[in-house]
């Protein structure tokens, strides 16, 4: 007989006999709705209202309907409520409240809401739940055997599933675990029996059995960070049970900093993440993404194999990746291109787990080597309809800024230069004289600070976020809405901007056995920052430079007789590209039996980019003979469709919990792509269209990928002490050859958790937590493109499609190599987790080693062989190796007070263990057994030579001294070329302070990183030429120039104009293509950077409810504030690039409301 | 426990059911045979209209159709080789100017990398037309030895531009990415024995509309040319009587020779461009009436010119910009697109033939016969005959000769330069620096590296 009841209709489906045959039906039904889903509607969110009718009806059959009615939990004891009065009652829309407060009117009952939860129980000053069904049930008929039933909370009253329940005092005790409705069933207990009750991410609790019939327990969620949700593969694990590495960013981390492109806000923030940077200070530029070191061969190859981590949202993995949309022009400044993740809102985004080593992503298999980026979206909670608004205004300023030569500065160099290379301009031949416009045409008491007149602007960004959540009773929903614009330095409109808009919806069906996720993330993203001005162009105009423009306020093409670059028309040619992205997941799943759990997750990507740049008559010399206008429109679709069926499985055995997974994907990656350009147009207003060009070409490319996996994982959890997890997959990719398509892939981690053990706490009590942790496992690679196992001709396409004599010529596409298949990586990782003092000192410690063999690569060929590359697996074994401290301190915590510390590095070393044949191979000259795929080669730096003032280098022998020029330099490895060193950082990290007083909080985040990188040097002599040449300078290099006999401290050799003929000029001119591949053109880049500086006040609750609102804050986030660093000039961020856009710093000050 | 057995038996049921279908079907992984634009090779040579498709590739590839020739046989030679010789200088900086190029100089690196790219592409054809049965047997034939014309036109620049070089004869890249270079004389016999071979096959009849695919004569044209250049004067004599001897050719008016059709053509491409006919044009032809051209003839070339040579009122333009004049390069006039291409890019032309005799007559000392065929050529630009007399005298008109009707084309001047042994002593009387090494240019770095076993030529 049940007495006792949680929402009877959850009751109903697991007491039918579970039947294999009716759950195999159910699964597919469920794969086929995961199919069908897309075109699948959220059910609106369930009413917490109730209309009712009823005339004498008993309590008990009021309250089912009232639960039919609103999915509403409510608590009760049958045997009271049988005691109670019938009711007669009659409303419409009325609240749970008021219909429950009608029933029991009368009775000796009240209710009690916990948010999804209502306990009726009898009337009475007991503030314990459980006291309330401390009833005066009798036992069963031998006085001593009860049948238990329960069911298990959290604080606000919401079910939790698969919680673990142990009864009996030793760990010998019998498991039970709760259903998908909190539920649990427990036999032959006796009175006096203990429960220890335990869920992730819960303090545990002990309840003693006093002979209740039935016993209600809530769970207080832990406020220790080892027991907080860490998002892993296909589900949810937390720091103090993981055996893999796991590194995550909140909310909260990614709201201090004021960027867009969300990649960014992990940098400093991951252990083992190096986040670069492509564009520098571009709004919306590529963000390359490692973790732990680069595990390829050729990172600098032009068509390197792809080898970025797997980004997933919710999930579902994003149709574009890290790969860069397809770009029309050589745009975007710095040569990279737009971040397919720009779209993403960072307000919208909940979590971020960055998955690094085997035991957490070799479950992804073949995709998972480059580790693994879970990206997880923000949900509504049900409750009260929030409405929150967020808003952010702020300047942007290049953090460095570069002060260029003055015009008497620039001339007395150039006059110099031409004096020491014999020119004379008077009787110089015109196409010499043509090349010193500068001094010969221009008006030289002219100048411009061409670097304010580009660069040097503070323009605004702005970052507006609105979002609505709320729900009722079991369903939840989100919507949001974001624009953002990011500003850019050059003189017009070169912003990205952005719109997004998030949703997401939750359902829980009645009984609770039936969850459904939904989320979309929808945005559109323009950006007009590729131009194809170069900053360097711009700052190294001569400063005597004339005018861009003519009185009349249109373009001037020339001056004096000299014609003149004219940057100002490339910004009259107008370049935008735009990028739609949408990510949609659905997650369903259902409680087949108590422990065991079938879900489909299914989504749907797609990036849709368009492009479009023009050439209008208007920004051409009016003077040509041949002004063509012209316009480029292209675009390309890439959408991923993945399915993925699994089944959960939660229990115990011995004394240890059991957790099973195992599942399947299909994934199926598409593309296509498209261009059209028009030239010769009648009008330039007519650009826009394609119609109107006299002359149209095109050209259109697709490819596919199509991927499937069957994977698994058993986790098994001894006495809360001995963990064991294994994952196994085996996958099979379209991008390899018929027979090289299957793969398996898998990983062993264990723990051992030895705080636990017995008499561990009496020995060292300042440890408050202890696990030692390993795992070895085995991932692979696949980033080749498709089809590249066949020998294909392929259509002519450049740039116009032509004939030949009426036939369509077809040109050799790649070369033929069938055999190549997956890269493969075997990886070690060991990991100490401490907690001290209570846990309030956390420390992590990993060490890892990575072996990745059978190197698939784009193995680099001499043009002899037709091409330049061709698809292969390499016999090279390369490692990477390193360790990753994290520690996290909870230095004062109190009422008013509380300080934070966090606290990362890691060290990767990257070395090439073997490879057999590296001689006759064609990375002969790149790599060297026993060094880093980093390490530089180059020319040894002699100094200047103090007669001739040119640089100098050691030949191979080390010793003998030469300029380039006629003493030709050997520049190949084994010739004069020479070990570097390697340009890996040797360490990076971050360190973050978070003060809070009252309603005030402060957040500091340093970023700090030290590598052999690129210095000034090479800036200077790989633009223009060098000092002396037609192209301004850095004033820093006034009184470092070499200045005639016996200077020794010179920085720079003589000035040369490139023109000159000596055998001196020469070599002067000539040395610049070698300095750039010297040890003179590299030192040491170590700095520490002020990354993220937030401070906010949030307005005491008084005010703020005075306000009518439930939350009120104001902000102020600044991003790269300030620098130390050893690195000279330039930003140490972006060496080498002097002339670059420089990383911007970025202020922002806002507010953020809730009502 | 009875439950528990049932709960495994669900769990292993569907754990096989998922990874039975996932692992088992190969389907769910298949992509369609090819990409949409794309062919594979293995069916290409199945089919005749396909064949002609990859031959077409080609000739496109030779002379980019519609696009600014960075190519071995796309007119890059008459730029850059031209720069590297004495007849043309380059307004900006460059390494052929000073002849100071090195191995990592992407230009030098070019004739290189696409010469080889022509000939895999050449080799890919050669392959697969021996054994494809989608044409006939003659037809099979004739296009063989059609492919080879083209690959020894590619070897004959290659080893005039670089030396010996490595002689590469299949499409196996594991074979090609390690072989070795060859002797200039092997190659030489390389080159000899493919036009051998093409003239034992070739017809006389064009296989194409107009001159645009090699016949017989072009064979026989480019064979002379080799045996001039190897030394076997009278094997060359013998085959320039095969060309001028069929009455197919004559030189014509100099201001028609490069016209599409032109009569002295003996090998022509037709021009398609989309804004373009020939890169010539486009990169000699100026601009803007505000810019200075870019290459100019230089002073050297113009003061070898006779006055009244018809070819000097013809071939150079006199571009105006501030009051100075500034002497171009005007052989192909058309810097823009017309919808009927006026000019075609001519590969071989008959005036070659006559100074190639000229010079094969001369060097077995038939000396008058030499100097016919020298003022065959003089006679179209409208000079009087030469009056050089004995075999040295004879030979220097002919250089001049050369030199005055093949300026920045083909980079012929550098190279008679060269195999004449005047190239020290010409080019180190007008530019300072000259090395005696700069005569071979540069074995590309990449190839070095890429290739441990090619060598680099002496002074890089």
């Amino acid at each position: 007989m049940q007495l006792f009841a949680i929402n009877l209709l959850a009751t109903h489906a697991c007491r039918r006999p579970a039947s294999s045959h009716s759950h195999k039906v159910r699964l597919i039904i469920f794969i086929l709705l995961a199919i069908g889903s897309f075109i699948f509607q959220p059910a609106n969110a369930q009413a917490q209202t109730v209309s009712l009718n009823v005339k004498n009806a008993t309590l008990q059959v009021v309250i089912k309907e009232v639960i039919r009615q609103t999915g509403v939990s409510i608590i009760y004891n049958e045997a009271l409520i049988s005691k109670q009065p019938n009711v007669t009652l009659r409303v419409k829309n009325a609240t749970i409240q008021d219909v429950l407060r009608e029933c029991l009117k009368g009775s000796s009952l009240s209710y009690e809401m916990a948010n999804n939860a209502v306990v009726i129980k009898k009337k009475s000053t007991e503030k314990n739940i459980e006291s309330s069904f401390s009833s005066n049930e009798k036992l069963n008929a031998d006085g001593s055997k009860i049948m238990l039933r329960g069911g298990v909370s959290d604080s606000l009253g919401n079910p939790l599933e698969q919680a673990s329940i142990r009864v009996g005092n030793s760990q010998n005790g019998r498991r039970y675990v709760t259903k998908a409705n909190g539920q649990y069933e427990i036999d032959n207990i006796q009175v006096g029996d203990t429960l220890f009750v335990s869920y992730i991410g819960y303090v545990d609790k002990t309840v003693v059995y006093t002979g209740n019939n039935y016993l209600y327990i809530r769970l207080s969620a832990s406020q220790n960070s080892l027991d907080e949700t860490v998002v892993q593969a296909y589900g949810k694990t937390s720091r103090r049970f993981t055996v893999g590495d796991i590194a995550t960013i909140t909310a909260d981390d990614i709201s201090k900093q004021p960027v867009s492109n969300v990649a960014l806000a992990l940098q400093g923030r991951i252990p083992g993440l190096m986040v670069t940077p492509r564009g520098g200070g571009i709004p919306g530029a590529t963000v390359q993404l490692q973790v732990r070191g680069q595990n390829g061969l050729a990172p600098t190859a032009s068509t390197t194999i792809y080898d970025q981590p797997l980004i997933l949202v919710d999930g579902i993995p994003t149709a574009m990746q890290n790969k860069t949309p397809t770009q029309l022009l050589n745009s975007f400044v710095s040569g990279t291109g737009l971040s397919p993740i720009n779209g993403l809102n960072p307000s919208d985004i909940a979590s971020i787990s960055v998955l690094k080593d085997a035991d957490a992503t070799s479950i992804y298999g073949s995709q998972g080597a480059n580790g693994v980026i879970i990206i997880t979206t923000k949900r509504g909670k049900a409750g009260k309809t929030q409405l929150n608004i967020n808003v952010n205004m702020g300047p942007n300023s290049p953090t460095t800024n570069l002060q260029m030569l003055n015009t008497q500065q620039y001339l007395q160099l150039r006059n110099q230069a031409v004096q020491l290379d014999g020119i004379n301009l008077a009787t110089a031949s015109s196409g010499v004289r043509s090349q010193f416009t500068d001094l010969l045409n221009f008006d030289t008491t002219k100048y411009t600070d061409f670097v304010k007149e580009f660069f040097n602007r503070n323009p605004m960004n702005t970052d507006v976020h609105v979002g609505l959540s709320g729900g009722s009773g079991l369903d939840s929903y989100i919507l949001s809405g974001g624009y953002t614009r990011s500003a850019y330095n050059l003189p017009g409109n070169f912003a990205d901007n952005r719109l997004s808009f998030h949703s997401g919806a939750h359902h829980t069906s009645m009984n609770r056995k039936f969850n459904l996720d939904f989320g979309t993330d929808f945005s559109y993203d323009k950006n007009n920052a590729s131009i194809s001005v170069t900053p360097a162009q711009a700052m190294a105009l001569p400063p005597d430079y004339p005018d861009f423009f003519t009185s009349t306020g249109a373009l001037a093409w020339n001056y004096n007789g000299a014609p003149i670059n004219q940057l100002f028309a490339a910004m009259k040619q107008p370049y935008n590209i735009q990028q739609f992205s949408l990510a949609t997941s659905i997650k369903l799943d259902y409680e087949l039996i108590t422990g065991l759990k079938a879900t489909v997750l299914a989504g749907y990507n797609r990036a849709d980019n368009r492009e479009y740049s023009a050439a209008p008559k208007s920004s051409m010399d009016p003077s040509g003979l041949y002004n063509v206008s012209s316009a480029n429109f292209s675009s390309s679709l890439t959408q991923t469709i993945n399915i993925e069926p699994q089944l959960n499985y939660r229990t115990y055995i011995g004394n240890g919990s059991l957790t099973a997974l195992v599942g399947g994907t299909y994934k199926k990656n598409f593309s296509t792509s498209n261009r059209q350009t028009g030239t010769d147009y009648p009008d330039d207003a007519l650009l826009n269209t394609i119609q109107a060009a006299k002359t149209v070409t095109f050209t259109d490319n697709s490819s596919i990928y199509k991927y499937v996996g069957a994977f698994a994982r058993l986790n098994y959890i001894y006495e809360n002490r001995y963990i064991a997890n294994l994952t196994a997959r085996r996958d099979g990719s379209s991008n390899f050859g018929p027979s090289h398509q299957f793969g398996n892939f898998g990983s062993v981690g264990l723990g051992w958790i030895f705080s636990e053990e017995n008499g561990f706490k009496k020995i060292l009590p300042f440890i408050s937590f202890g696990k030692l942790s390993a795992n070895y496992g085995t991932n692979g690679t696949d980033g080749v493109g498709a089809y590249m196992y066949q020998a294909f001709y392929k259509l002519y396409n450049s740039p116009a499609q032509p004939t030949f004599q009426g036939t369509v010529p077809f040109i050799p596409n790649n070369l033929y190599n069938p055999d190549y298949t997956w890269a493969s990586k075997h990886s070690l990782n060991i990991h100490m987790d401490l907690g001290f003092l209570k846990d309030r000192i956390l420390l992590g410690t990993s060490w890892y080693q990575n072996r990745t063999g059978n190197q698939l690569t784009s193995y680099p060929l001499p043009s002899l062989t037709g091409f330049t590359s061709v698809v292969q697996n390499m016999n090279a074994n390369l490692q990477n190796s390193g360790i990753e401290f994290t520690l996290t301190t909870r230095n004062v915590k109190n009422k008013d007070f509380g300080w934070t510390t966090t606290f990362n590095i890691s060290a990767n070393r990257n070395k090439l263990l073997s490879f057999p044949g590296l001689a006759t191979s064609s990375y002969a000259s790149s790599y060297k057994v026993g060094q880093s795929t980093t390490a530089m080669y180059g020319f040894k730096f002699a100094g200047i030579n103090d007669t001739t003032g040119v640089f100098q280098f050691y030949k191979g022998d080390g010793k003998t001294k030469v300029s380039s020029g006629l003493s030709y330099i050997r520049d190949y490895l084994g010739g004069d070329m020479v070990y570097l060193g390697n340009t890996e950082p040797s360490y990076f990290g971050g360190l973050g302070n978070d003060f809070s007083y009252k309603g005030f909080s402060l957040s500091l985040f340093f970023q700090f990183s030290s590598s052999l990188a690129k210095n000034y040097i090479s800036s200077i002599y790989s633009n223009g030429g060098g000092p002396g040449y037609a192209s301004n300078y850095p004033d820093f290099i006034l009184g470092k120039i070499w200045s005639g006999l016996g200077d020794q401290d010179a920085v720079f050799q003589r000035p040369t104009t490139g023109n000159g003929t000596t055998v001196n000029a020469q070599n002067a001119s000539r040395t610049t293509s070698y300095i750039g591949q010297s040890t003179y053109s590299y030192s040491t880049d170590r700095y520490i950077r002020l990354k993220t500086l937030s401070i906010s006040y949030q307005f005491p609750t008084k005010i703020v409810k005075a306000l009518g609102m439930s939350n009120f804050s104001v902000y102020l986030n600044a991003q790269n504030v300030f620098t130390i660093t050893n690195y000279k000039f330039g930003d140490p961020e972006m060496p080498g690039q002097l002339y670059g856009i420089p990383t911007q710093r970025i202020l922002a000050g806002g507010l953020n409301i809730t009502f | 426990m009875k439950l528990q057995f049932k709960k495994i038996k669900i769990i292993v049921l569907v754990l096989v059911c998922i990874v039975v279908t996932i692992t088992s079907c190969k389907k769910l992984i298949e992509i369609p045979p090819n990409p949409p634009s794309q062919l594979p090779s293995t069916t290409i040579f199945k089919d005749s209209a396909d064949i002609m498709g990859a031959i077409a590739g080609i000739y496109t590839n030779f002379k980019v159709i519609g696009g600014m020739g960075q190519n071995l046989l796309g007119g890059m030679l008459s730029q850059y080789i031209g720069c590297a010789s004495d007849e043309l200088s380059y307004s900006f900086a460059s390494s052929f100017q000073t002849n100071t190029y090195i191995s990592t100089d992407g230009t030098a690196g070019q004739f290189w990398s696409t010469g080889y790219q022509n000939i895999y592409d050449i080799n890919a054809c050669l392959t697969g037309i021996a054994t494809t049965n989608a044409v006939t047997d003659s037809t099979k034939q004739a296009l063989l030895g059609e492919l080879k014309v083209l690959r020894a036109m590619n070897y004959f620049y290659l080893v005039n531009l670089y030396g010996g070089v490595p002689v590469v004869t299949t499409i196996d890249y594991k074979v090609n990415n390690i072989i070795a270079r060859s002797s200039v004389d092997s190659v030489y016999n390389f080159i000899i024995k493919d036009l051998k071979d093409a003239r034992s096959v070739l017809k006389a009849k064009y296989p194409s509309a107009g001159r645009a695919r090699p016949n017989l004569y072009t064979a026989d044209a480019l064979l002379a040319r080799t045996y001039l250049y190897h030394g076997q004067y009278a094997d060359a004599e013998a085959m320039v009587n095969e060309v001028t001897n069929s009455g197919l050719y004559s030189l014509v008016d100099v201001n028609n020779v490069f016209l599409q059709g032109s009569n002295e053509a003996i090998w022509q491409i037709p021009a398609v461009g989309t804004s373009n006919q020939t890169t010539e044009a486009t990169n000699f032809v100026p601009s803007s009436i505000y810019s200075v051209p870019n290459w100019q003839a230089t002073n050297y070339l113009l003061d070898s010119m006779e006055t009244n040579d018809l070819r000097k009122a013809s071939w150079v333009g006199v571009w105006t910009v501030n009051k100075v004049n500034y002497n171009y390069v005007n052989k192909y006039k058309q810097r823009l697109y017309t919808a009927t291409p006026v000019e075609g890019y001519v590969m071989l032309r008959d005036a070659e033939q006559y100074l190639i005799r000229a010079e094969a007559r001369a060097m077995q000392n038939n000396l008058s016969q030499a100097l016919d065929d020298i003022n065959i050529v003089r006679k179209r630009a409208g000079l009087p005959n030469s009056r050089a007399v004995n075999q040295n005298d004879i030979l220097n008109a002919i250089m001049h000769e050369r030199q005055i009707e093949f300026f920045c084309e083909w980079g012929h001047r550098w190279f008679d330069l060269k195999r004449t042994g005047r190239v020290d002593a010409v080019i180190s009387k007008i530019k300072t620096g000259w090395v005696p090494t700069a005569a071979l240019l540069p074995v590309p770095n990449s190839e070095i590296q890429n290739d441990p076993f090619l060598t680099q030529n002496p002074g890089y």
